[in-house]
């Protein structure tokens, strides 16, 4: 069917509603429209109704983007816009230095291979040092392991006093009086505190 | 204007104002934006980055009121609109090697707008699929509107008269299916023809005009007997 035959008015003598917006939508000519007030009348109504509804949508989103805010939404825009062409810079890592040719050039093709030995040197370092720290740390657990139970001799306590007079003998002993104190050594065992040890144990951590 | 007939240009230009819509069917005149979007294509090309960027400024500044009200018609949330209309107006700088001279660029952005905007629409339907619904910020947005657009002249009952007509356009609009919908907005809200329409949308424009006449249709018999309050 033909525009024209569509729009036409087909029942009585003015366009139904559809015909009507039909012919907004469509924008075409319509011969009716001309001649029937009427129609024009109600075609005005249609486009006024619109027309308020395009005016209410515009006024909402208006409010909300204002002035104020459209330039902040500018500027971020171009914000983005300037970070898209200066993109942020990355730095390579180990930073390679531009600022000692003379050095390069010393080292020259060499330079991987000084990298390597430095590197393979350190892991060496490495390996060596773990290892004698382990060592080590076996030699003293060893040597610590016969572990007397202080608790087991109640009667060990010892004053610094009598260390000083031990120390004393110790001295006397390997000094040049050493004969002349011999006769007397029963003396002094007289002079000390008689200890009677009676038990030992050895406790193995 | 494409070949609109005399007598209804008659009769639909005593119903509208200076600031009128266009015809559904009219074409657009060829737009400066096009201009600047070629000029900022030889700029970027010629490596002078700065002037391009200076260049497609003024194409924001032109063209963000509009992106703006599409979006947040489309999304009902300006945040989300606001960040929508940053993200076309970026990718147009960036993908702007693409845009063809002889095509329309406001269409070519709306184009890549509306697309942003269905993704959004999307991720937004996914998260309220999976996750409660956060603090309703288009009602925020309702209450801002509310009281920016309140005058102080009119009656209470005006304003009254005035919130829920406008309520029941923006449930009327909502209530439309997703391609009406969208159809009636970027040739009703955006001023688009429904040749540029159907160029944004990539329907054909016969399926353009079907959509927008029972848009209308349907927005009229919701809005029967409602008086224009505003």
């Amino acid at each position: 069917m033909r525009f024209e035959d569509r729009i036409a008015p087909t029942t009585g003598s003015h366009l139904s509603d559809d015909q009507l917006m039909e012919t907004y939508v469509l924008a075409g000519e319509n011969r009716h429209l001309a001649s029937c007030r009427q129609c024009r009348a109600r075609l005005d109504e249609l486009v006024r109704t619109l027309q308020h509804m395009h005016d209410a949508a515009a006024c909402e989103a208006d409010n909300i983007f204002d002035a104020e805010r459209l330039h902040d939404q500018r500027e971020r825009i171009m914000r983005r816009i300037e970070r898209h062409d200066h993109p942020a810079e990355v730095v390579a890592f180990p930073h390679r230095s531009t600022n000692h040719p003379a050095v390069h050039r010393l080292l020259g093709p060499a330079r991987r291979w000084v990298a390597g030995a430095a590197a393979a040197g350190l892991a060496a370092g490495l390996f060596l040092g773990f290892a004698m720290d382990r060592r080590i740390h076996y030699a003293s657990v060893d040597h610590n392991l016969p572990n007397v139970a202080v608790a087991a001799i109640p009667s060990l306590q010892v004053d610094t006093r009598d260390d000083l007079f031990f120390l004393e003998v110790e001295a006397a002993l390997v000094g040049s009086r050493v004969r002349e104190m011999r006769p007397d050594l029963g003396a002094i065992d007289l002079m000390t505190t008689p200890i009677e040890i009676r038990e030992v144990s050895y406790v193995r951590e | 204007m494409t070949a609109s007939g005399s007598a209804l240009q008659a009769s639909v230009d005593g119903a509208r104002g200076e600031d009128s819509l266009a015809l559904p069917g009219s074409a657009r005149p060829i737009e400066i934006e096009s201009t600047l979007g070629g000029q900022v294509q030889d700029l970027i090309a010629a490596g002078n980055d700065h002037a391009a960027r200076d260049l497609f400024a003024q194409i924001v500044t032109r063209q963000q009121r509009r992106a703006s009200r599409i979006a947040w018609h489309y999304l009902r949330d300006a945040a989300e609109a606001d960040e929508a209309v940053q993200d076309a107006f970026v990718k147009a700088y960036t993908h702007i090697a693409s845009f063809q001279r002889h095509l329309s660029f406001e269409v070519w952005l709306t184009r890549i707008l509306i697309n942003g905007c269905l993704d959004r629409q999307k991720a937004r339907t996914r998260r309220a699929r999976w996750l409660l619904p956060v603090a309703d910020a288009g009602r925020r947005d309702q209450d801002a509107i509310e009281h920016a657009t309140r005058p102080a002249d009119r009656s209470p009952e005006a304003q009254l008269l005035a919130r829920e007509w406008r309520d029941q356009v923006v449930a009327a609009v909502q209530r439309l299916p997703d391609r009406q919908r969208l159809v009636f907005m970027l040739c009703h809200y955006s001023e688009h023809s429904t040749r540029d329409v159907a160029e944004m949308t990539g329907l054909n424009e016969s399926t353009v005009r079907v959509h927008l006449f029972r848009a209308i249709r349907k927005l009229r018999k919701a809005m029967e007997g409602q008086h224009h309050a505003i």
